[in-house]
């Protein structure tokens, strides 16, 4: 399907990639249809996921292997009913990236990641119990990033 | 901070229209009903930074070829 971005202008993206959310994301309700899009620049892929209904929401996401190596999710029973998930490793979670300030200064949301189920194709922004997990991770701050 | 004890079944008012009432006390947690407008948005307080950070990240267009070159540096 076509569908209009908030970066990239009206792009095509599979239907196969377009996730149900139920409840929407937080701050953003009433947004049921997220497409999940990899933007390709200079060799990188970028993962965005964006609303198909709408411009935004749209997020910048990564996968926690490439920014939060140690992630290990403590996700709720209800979130896994939700997303029709019999356990964590059925599902593939994401980071929300935010760099309003300069791209140094970027952080992640660590503790309420997306968690998409594709087999269900069922999407949910899930809070996590580990308790030092950070809604501001900052990986490129001087010092806080882990070691890779 | 206005400190108020009360009991399960008791409740208390804030201005004309929002009404709070304490359902059940446990060991460790209270239900509580809100009755309030319809246009006076609740929400659990932890819910208010992620609603934030989320919309903040919703909005702000992250330049490609920025990050791009952040990431080469950092795989170095």
């Amino acid at each position: 399907m076509i569908i209009e971005t908030r970066d990239f202008g009206r792009i095509e993206v599979e239907d196969s990639s377009v996730f149900d959310f139920p409840e929407g994301v937080y701050g953003f309700e009433h947004q049921r249809s997220l497409v999940l899009y990899v933007h390709t620049f200079d060799d990188i892929p970028f993962l965005y996921l964006q609303s198909i209904n709408d411009t935004l929401p749209c997020f910048l996401v990564f996968e926690p292997k490439d920014m939060f190596p140690s992630f290990s999710p403590d996700i709720e029973s209800g979130d896994l009913i939700a997303l029709g998930a019999s356990a964590a490793e059925d599902l593939t979670f994401l980071l929300i990236a935010n760099v309003s300030d300069t791209v140094e200064g970027m952080s992640l949301n660590v503790k309420c990641p997306i968690a998409l189920n594709s087999s269900t194709k069922k999407g949910r922004q899930v809070i996590l119990q580990n308790p030092d997990y950070s809604l501001r991770y900052q990986p490129f701050a001087a010092g806080e990033g882990e070691s890779i | 901070m206005l400190v108020i004890s009360r009991k399960a079944g008791e409740s208390l008012v804030i201005g004309s229209d929002i009404v709070i009432s304490v359902l059940n006390v446990g060991s460790d947690k209270v239900t509580i009903g809100l009755d309030a407008p319809k246009d006076v948005p609740i929400v659990r307080s932890e819910l208010v930074d992620i609603i934030e950070a989320n919309i903040e990240a919703a909005q702000v267009k992250a330049e490609p070829e920025a990050l791009a070159r952040l990431l080469r540096a950092q795989k170095k």
